[in-house]
């Protein structure tokens, strides 16, 4: 058998070819040669490899070699350790023997190895080093003397628990709960328990007599238990404290019935402590018990004891449970009882809730609802369908919700004649929403949209296949582009009713990919389409082409040629505000050349000017060589208001090099001293901030970004200085109608140059069912803690002012949302720099405006 | 009805500790426990939980930083045996607090002395951490530490023991145990949605074992360095600053764990003890088989621990990266079934099959070796007395589980261990590398 330790000495050791030849043999053979290497001349380094290899192999005659090295500077531990690891006698002898001939540390060490073999016969010799309070082994005999542990051995340690020396005491004490602990695997309870008394009553550190409580407690059965009780009972903080760990670790039977019972006899702020030792205990009469402190009693231990019962509830803690979640004061009694509802792990609870849903008052009735969901109550699906018909408005609101979260696939086809049953805009649009969840269920993601397509494809009913786009677009936008899909939707561009066309035009311009584009222009050219529907056509048509222009978006798709067919097209301020700020992605002389004659338009002037500075540089050629680029630019840079865009249209004029650096210099430039410390936004202009002025702006003293028309991208609206630690306050309100509607607040961010105009950083997120939660924009572009769904629905107020409030400090980021906190976030990687921009930003891909005001900075050190 | 069980956003964090069935950790009831009604010596008024740091190096700061975070701990005190670690973490201390407070030590033991400290953070090397976690919890402290927590089968027993006896509370630094996708997939193989269970696999890394000395260099000022505390327990070996400034002491035999076994073993093979319903007992078999290491269960489970055949891990390169990383990320575990498979990392992604297995898991991630939950659990239990998911025992057991695998390959042979007398059967070379004599004057 191959050795690999010693194998591995030929790798690292220059060792001698003695060392070498240890690969194999006989262990007294191998113990002669290390041996004969500890006592050569060979540097301190081989020898002390070859004492760590003979700790493994040594037979007692090697024990000659180890003994005079017991006191070496170097090798002393070395030595001893294979003496403290040989399990022959002769090993201890000499150990033992080394007693009287060794000083200092060097004796320490040997009193520490007997101890470690528990050499009885060493008791005496101990015994004496122990007695002497000069010897600087003398504490080290006593724990020796405690893992010994026999009857000469105990009364030494008595004595000493009896001495003069505190420090001696400390460690009798120690090495009484060694000896009684071996008292006790020897099954000698009444010495161990003997000498825990000892302990408890000796002039030792606190900390000691503690311990020798936890061990008369843990040894002493009905009187261990009752010497508990006193602890928990008693003055003692650091005793009770002791008490209540030990608690969770007694297994004498009647514990839990004799903790019960303290639950009422404690002081009030006692019963939690004890309520929380009997829920970790679990077993006989803990039910019970909590459920008794969860139907009445003081808050203090109603409270935890409703929350416990969502861990240790068993059936009849279901109906108290409903009970408390109707208690009339509300508060914490009906959380902490809807909280354990939502959690409790016993069969039938689904029905129990849902057979308290008729006599819920609305409110609860909704929360229950809401259970059920978290619950994943698939059993309560009729019921939703039933209650998502029903008058009540909130009630049809929480089931549908509910439905989303519990809906198996197979029940598709009810949840689609569900929401093509709804008249009410608000309730179709959760209906869709719960197919959309549900379809996302499917396991396999090619299945996802077959259920809605095969409804869409059969229906007969104009209105039913116009109402079923909605939702087929929908999963679309969460799956991506299906072919299937996509030919079904073309061919409604046929169908013979308007409504379904009109629908389907809709579908097409929100698609996830560029595939309609074409059809969406050739649309936008038919003079018989209604206004609306071409307007929405051409809107899709030139967004898919922003996409691509801007390379966000791969596909075969020439950009070019439908923003130079869409540039003819276009008639209202919106459209040619769309084409005007997709024209300045599009890195082609054809965008100068369509964006010159909306300089002179007043309704798009400045977004002209920006697209062309956006475009310009990209065509660099171009601008040196003068002709229709610094035509363009010139012009800006004498006219345009806008003095950021001026100023970078004159740089690019004159063949200087694009700002780029402009927005890196936010990132290490010095604070703006314009705004007072403290604040952010001084409630006129953008002062201070860093953005696009096409897409913000100030509007009655509220920040704005977006628009309803469309935004072909994401932009950010960035401080000019960085921040470290700090709370953020602010409101917000996120109004939108189609595609991906969201925003966000970037904290610790920086800009970064790919993919263009992003940012990098902790984002906030507001909008699309993400409000609340922690996005890592551009970076690790996953969320890096979420609310839950629940909260965010619960907590948003979805079109209106929203409170937010976002905390870093180290590297904790917490997020609060109207008063109730989502998100506390600690970062775990070292490398992410905790500093940054503050930013606001309004998402590409919809048609949203966000709004911000009030925004207030408080900076921690 | 489980779904309620599973880690997920549903459940805020501090709720979600309390009431998950995975964790297996106490109730903390944090909404009324006030400092005062345990009156711990030190936790002020404002229920605080007094905190010392022993050793904090580049690990130890994560640990800390996720202490510090929390509001009720104050972080008062930091021991380093390097000058420049000491003022380091007494400047991010300040810092944070605004004050000029924290007081550093260059001997553990005044720190430990000080009444008012509640509980202490050991971040050192692996050679200090069962004996600083023995000597603390013997002053009466709680304790939270990093793994690997014993160096030795002996240390871990008296370590074990120790907290056991004084009855403090003892996290080990193995935070995977609070990390949702890991409790998951720990959920699948327990609650029998594998089926029977037959296999479960750790990741470790490739193993090694070094024996040299670094050359002498000239030992510094003991107030700039001070290498006798640094080595502590350890042999004595002569001084070289590489192991101490850069940290080059990983894979030395007197520093490190079991060739490296336990590195990521302790994580790992402890996830694997805990989806086996392991965590009171260890694998009774192992046997070495190149870098891989074949074990089993009494119940006849077989525990595989492997550097390689990761999903998504590209071939490792002979003498090559120490690991390579699979496409769920460092650390994986895999746990096989008769009725399905699940494996996870630390990016928090899990592959499972059936896919229908998915069907529980709530999407939330978090990095696998983010501590936030494990110390927050630590420190609710400092508060409610509680047993935290790592606690003593369950150390204990996954990394004895580890020394005896790693003595396996050491030894290059099969050897067979006795889970309750902890000690390897026939075979005498095994028992005798279960511990080492600590360096004198040091002792358990």
């Amino acid at each position: 058998m191959i050795i690999r330790t010693a194998l591995l000495i030929t790798v690292f050791l220059s060792g001698s070819a003695t060392t070498r030849s240890l690969a194999a043999g006989a262990e007294p053979a191998k113990s002669r040669e290390l041996a004969a290497v500890v006592q050569s001349n060979a540097d301190v380094a081989e020898r002390a490899r070859a004492l760590q290899q003979l700790a493994l192999v040594a037979t007692p005659d090697a024990i000659p070699v180890l003994v005079p090295l017991l006191d070496h500077a170097q090798l002393g531990q070395y030595a001893r350790d294979v003496l403290e690891v040989m399990p022959d006698a002769a090993a201890a002898d000499a150990l033992r023997a080394a007693l009287a001939r060794l000083q200092g540390n060097a004796l320490i060490g040997v009193v520490n190895s007997l101890g470690q073999r528990r050499d009885a016969a060493s008791a005496a010799a101990l015994a004496r080093l122990a007695a002497d309070a000069s010897s600087p082994a003398a504490a080290a005999a006593l724990l020796a003397l405690g893992r010994i542990g026999t009857p000469e051995a105990v009364r030494t340690l008595e004595s000493a628990l009896a001495g003069a020396s505190a420090a001696l005491r400390a460690a009798a004490a120690e090495g009484c709960l060694l000896a009684a602990e071996r008292a006790e695997v020897e099954n000698r309870p009444a010495a161990a328990r003997s000498l825990y008394d000892l302990v408890r009553r000796a002039d030792v550190p606190a900390s000691w007599r503690e311990t020798a409580t936890r061990a008369a407690i843990l040894a002493g059965g009905a009187d261990g238990l009752a010497l508990l009780l006193a602890q928990l009972r008693g003055p003692d903080p650091e005793l009770r404290a002791m008490a209540l760990r030990t608690a969770r670790d007694l297994r004498e039977p009647r514990t839990n019935a004799a903790l019960i019972a303290e639950l009422d006899a404690l002081p009030p702020a006692r019963r939690a402590l004890v309520l929380g030792v009997l829920v970790d205990r679990g077993g006989e009469g803990v039910t019970a018990a909590v459920e008794a402190r969860a139907q009445s009693g003081p808050d203090a231990v109603r409270v935890p004891a409703l929350q416990a019962l969502g861990r240790v509830g068993g059936p009849t803690s279901v109906p108290l449970l409903l009970a408390a979640a109707r208690d009339p004061a509300g508060g914490a009694i009906a959380d902490a009882a809807v909280a354990s509802l939502a959690r409790i792990d016993v069969p039938d609870t689904d029905a129990r809730i849902l057979a308290a849903l008729p006599s819920a008052a609305p409110e609860l009735r909704v929360r229950l609802i809401g259970v059920l969901g978290e619950r994943k109550a698939a059993g309560a699906t009729d019921e939703m369908i039933r209650l998502a018909a029903g008058s009540d408005a909130a009630v049809a609101a929480a089931a549908l919700r509910t439905l989303g979260l519990i809906a198996t696939p197979d029940r598709l086809p009810q949840l689609i004649q569900l929401a093509l049953a709804m008249t009410d805009e608000a309730r179709k649009t959760l209906a869709d929403r719960a197919i959309v969840t549900t379809a996302m269920r499917v396991l396999e993601p090619a299945r996802r949209a077959a259920a809605v397509l095969d409804a869409f494809v059969s229906a007969r009913e104009p209105a039913t296949k116009a109402a079923l786009l909605r939702p087929l677009g929908a999963i679309m936008r969460t799956l991506g582009g299906s072919h299937d899909v996509f030919f079904a939707v073309q061919a409604a561009l046929k169908d013979p009713a308007p409504l379904v066309r009109d629908a389907a035009v809709r579908c097409l311009a929100d698609w996830p990919d560029a595939a309609p584009a074409t059809t969406l222009l050739a649309l936008a050219q038919q003079a018989d389409l209604p206004a609306a529907a071409r307007e929405v056509a051409l809107g899709g048509a030139i967004r898919l082409a922003t996409e691509v222009a801007a390379g966000r978006e791969r596909s075969p798709l020439d950009a070019r040629a439908v923003l130079v067919e869409a540039a003819r097209l276009v008639r209202s301020d919106a459209e040619k505000m769309m084409l005007v700020s997709a024209l300045g992605n599009l890195r082609h002389p054809d965008a100068l050349r369509l964006l010159r004659p909306y300089l002179d338009d007043p309704a798009v002037r400045s977004e002209a000017a920006l697209a062309v500075v956006q475009v310009a540089p990209a065509l660099g050629n171009t601008v040196k060589g003068g002709g229709e680029a610094k035509e363009l630019l010139t012009r800006i840079a004498a006219s345009e208001k806008d003095e950021d865009v001026r100023r970078r249209a004159a740089r690019l004029a004159r063949g200087e090099a694009p700002p780029a650096a402009k927005k890196k210099a936010g990132a290490g430039a010095p604070a703006v001293p314009a705004l007072a410390a403290g604040q952010l936004f001084n409630g006129r202009d953008l002062f201070g901030w860093d953005g696009d002025p096409g897409v913000w702006r100030v509007r009655d003293g509220v920040i704005v970004g977006g628009s309803m028309l469309g935004n072909p991208r994401n932009e950010f609206l960035a401080t000019k200085r960085t921040y470290r630690n700090f709370v953020l306050r602010l409101e917000y309100r996120l109004v939108g109608t189609e595609g991906f509607v969201n925003g966000g607040v970037q904290v610790r961010s920086v800009r970064i140059a790919q993919p263009p105009n992003e940012m990098s950083g902790y984002q906030a997120d507001i909008g699309a069912g993400h409000s609340g939660c922690l996005y890592d924009e551009s970076r690790r572009k996953k969320f890096l803690a979420r609310g839950t769904d629940e909260q965010i629905k619960r907590l948003e107020k979805v079109g209106d002012w929203n409170r937010y409030e976002i905390r870093c400090e180290g590297p904790r980021v917490e997020i609060t949302l109207n008063g109730e906190k989502t998100v506390t976030y600690t970062e775990s990687d070292p490398t992410v720099v905790p500093e940054g921009l503050i930013a606001l930003q309004i998402h590409g891909n919809c048609k949203a405006e966000i709004a911000f005001r009030d925004l207030k900075l408080e900076e921690l050190p | 009805m489980s779904a309620q069980q599973l880690p997920g956003p549903a459940i805020p964090r501090r709720t979600f500790l309390k009431n998950s069935g995975l964790a297996g950790a106490a109730v903390a009831l944090p909404l009324i426990v006030p400092g005062r009604v345990l009156g711990r010596g030190g936790v002020a008024p404002s229920n605080r939980i007094v905190l010392g740091g022993i050793g904090i190096g580049p690990r130890g700061k994560q640990v800390l930083a996720s202490m510090m975070a929390e509001k009720d701990v104050q972080y008062v005190a930091t021991c380093d045996v390097q000058a420049r670690m000491r003022d380091e973490i007494k400047a991010i201390a300040d810092t944070q607090y605004g004050n000029r407070d924290c007081q550093t030590y260059r001997d553990f033991r005044e720190l430990l002395a000080r009444p008012d400290i509640d509980a202490v953070l050991i971040a050192t090397g692996d050679r200090w951490h069962a004996l600083g976690s023995i000597l603390a919890a013997k002053a009466g402290k709680d304790v939270y530490s990093e793994k690997p927590c014993g160096l030795t089968i002996g240390q871990c027993q008296a370590l074990a023991d120790t907290i056991h006896r004084t009855g403090r509370v003892f996290q080990a630094g193995t935070q995977r145990r609070n990390v949702p996708n890991f409790q998951f997939a720990v959920h699948l193989a327990r609650s029998g949605r594998l089926g029977r269970l037959h296999t479960v696999h750790a990741s470790i890394y490739k193993l090694e074992c070094n024996y040299s000395w670094l050359p002498a260099e000239p030992e510094p000022a003991k107030d700039v360095i001070d290498w006798d505390m640094w080595l502590g327990p350890a042999p004595w070996r002569p001084f070289n600053k590489a192991y101490v400034v850069d940290r080059r002491w990983r894979g030395y035999y007197d520093f490190d764990s079991g060739a490296k076994l336990l590195d990521w073993g302790a994580h790992t093979v402890d996830l694997c003890q805990w989806a086996n319903h392991a965590d009171d007992t260890v694998p009774v078999e192992y046997e070495p088989e190149g870098g891989t290491v074949y074990a089993k269960y009494a119940n006849g489970v077989k525990l595989v621990l492997r550097p390689e055949g990761w999903i998504g891990q590209p071939p490792v390169a002979a003498g090559a990266a120490n690991f390579a990383v699979g496409s769920t990320g460092t650390c994986p575990v895999r746990f096989e079934g008769d009725a399905g498979w699940v494996e996870t990392g630390d990016n928090g992604s899990i592959e499972l099959h059936p896919a229908s297995l998915r069907a529980e898991w709530r999407a939330f991630t978090m990095r696998g070796t983010d501590p936030a939950q494990h110390t927050r659990e630590f420190l609710d239990c400092v508060k409610t007395r509680g047993r935290p998911a790592a606690n003593a025992n369950v150390m204990r057991h996954s990394h004895i589980a580890c020394h005896a695998a790693a003595i396996a390959w050491l030894l290059g042979r099969k050897v067979r261990f006795d889970p309750v007398k902890e000690a390897f059967i026939g075979d005498d070379e095994a028992n005798r590398m279960r511990s080492r004599a600590m360096r004198e004057p040091w002792h358990v």
